[in-house]
């Protein structure tokens, strides 16, 4: 079994669309389609979390907050897929504990090119 | 107006339509905006098609007015397996931009619904197949969100010329027969040669 990642995006095309690649590329994929409904599967290990800024119920900072709080995941990477590009919102999530900030539009392979480097 | 990305052609803003007593948002390929206000939106469509989407509660809602660059060489149905093409990268961004927007504005996804147009068959240019493409993406992608579509008028040969009012969800639509002039056609090709050439790839920061 591939190494688990955690894809969260309240998009179904965009869950679809990573959802394929990652699977393609060998990975475990589990979604949550907001912040909230991924807290509610921290109590696997993941690892690495992908997600989405801009969400209903809770967003993308305020979940990785929530994962850094989480004893099963603390260490995990984490990485932001957004539209939003301003410096303000990355330094936001750099505080938070992200690891790496990718703006879209994307193609898949440049997300999996940065989580060969962060999970291997 | 907001640019959907690097891809638009257009300066436009706002301005006062007298006929329907708006302030009016003029929207050219590429481009989309959202308003919470009593405004409305009008862009004219030849092969590039357009979703207004709105949250039917709220009445905040816009458009957007993209083309899809893709190779009418390979058929569309197998670009849907693969999400390296073009059709998703620039189909699915142009929808999220839109989207985003009406949730960042407290717009509610489950209260969402859409009415698509354009997609038209223009003749005489090498857009000819294109709207076709545009058609089959945009009513698919809705689809998989699963937004409603409340209403659509899509191919045929004429060019549209469409109103939006967000807060009502009215349209009006008008179709364009054909002119004398090529402006329509002239205007989309722009628009997709620069589509073409422009950055669709991600910017990625590492953070330490």
């Amino acid at each position: 079994m591939g190494k688990k990642i955690l894809f969260v995006d309240d998009s179904a095309s965009m869950r679809q669309v990573v959802g394929i690649a990652l699977k393609n590329a060998g990975y475990d994929v589990e979604t949550a389609v907001d912040g909230q409904d991924a807290v509610g599967k921290l109590s696997e290990r993941y690892a690495a979390i992908v997600t989405d800024l801009n969400m209903p119920n809770m967003n993308g900072i305020e979940l990785i907050k929530a994962v850094k709080l989480n004893a099963n995941n603390k260490f995990s990477p984490i990485v932001m897929l957004t539209t939003e590009s301003s410096d303000a919102m990355k330094k936001e999530g750099q505080a938070a504990g992200a690891k790496v900030w990718i703006v879209k539009p994307f193609k898949p392979d440049q997300l999996l090119m940065v989580l060969g480097k962060l999970v291997g | 107006m907001v640019h959907i990305d690097d891809t638009s052609i257009s300066d436009a803003s706002k301005y006062w339509d007298h006929r329907f007593e708006r302030h009016t948002i003029k929207l050219l390929p590429g481009d989309f905006d959202v308003t919470a206000a009593d405004e409305m939106m009008v862009t004219v469509l030849g092969s590039c098609v357009a979703a207004c989407i709105r949250d039917k509660k709220l009445g905040i809602g816009g458009m957007n007015h993209f083309l899809l660059p893709t190779d009418s060489k390979v058929k569309l149905k197998n670009q849907w397996q693969n999400y390296d093409s073009s059709v998703t990268r620039y189909g699915d961004f142009a929808m999220e931009v839109l989207i985003n927007k009406i949730i960042s504005m407290g717009g509610n996804r489950s209260n969402l619904e859409a009415k698509i147009f354009g997609g038209a068959r223009m003749f005489n240019t090498n857009l000819s197949d294109v709207g076709a493409q545009n058609i089959e993406f945009v009513q698919q992608y809705l689809k998989t969100e699963s937004i409603n579509i409340v209403s659509r008028d899509l191919g045929g040969e004429n060019a549209r010329k469409v109103y939006y009012i967000p807060s009502t969800g009215e349209v009006f639509l008008k179709r364009i027969n054909r002119v004398n002039n090529n402006t329509i056609e002239l205007r989309e090709m722009r628009y997709l040669k620069k589509a073409k050439s422009t950055r669709t790839t991600a910017e990625i920061s590492y953070f330490e």
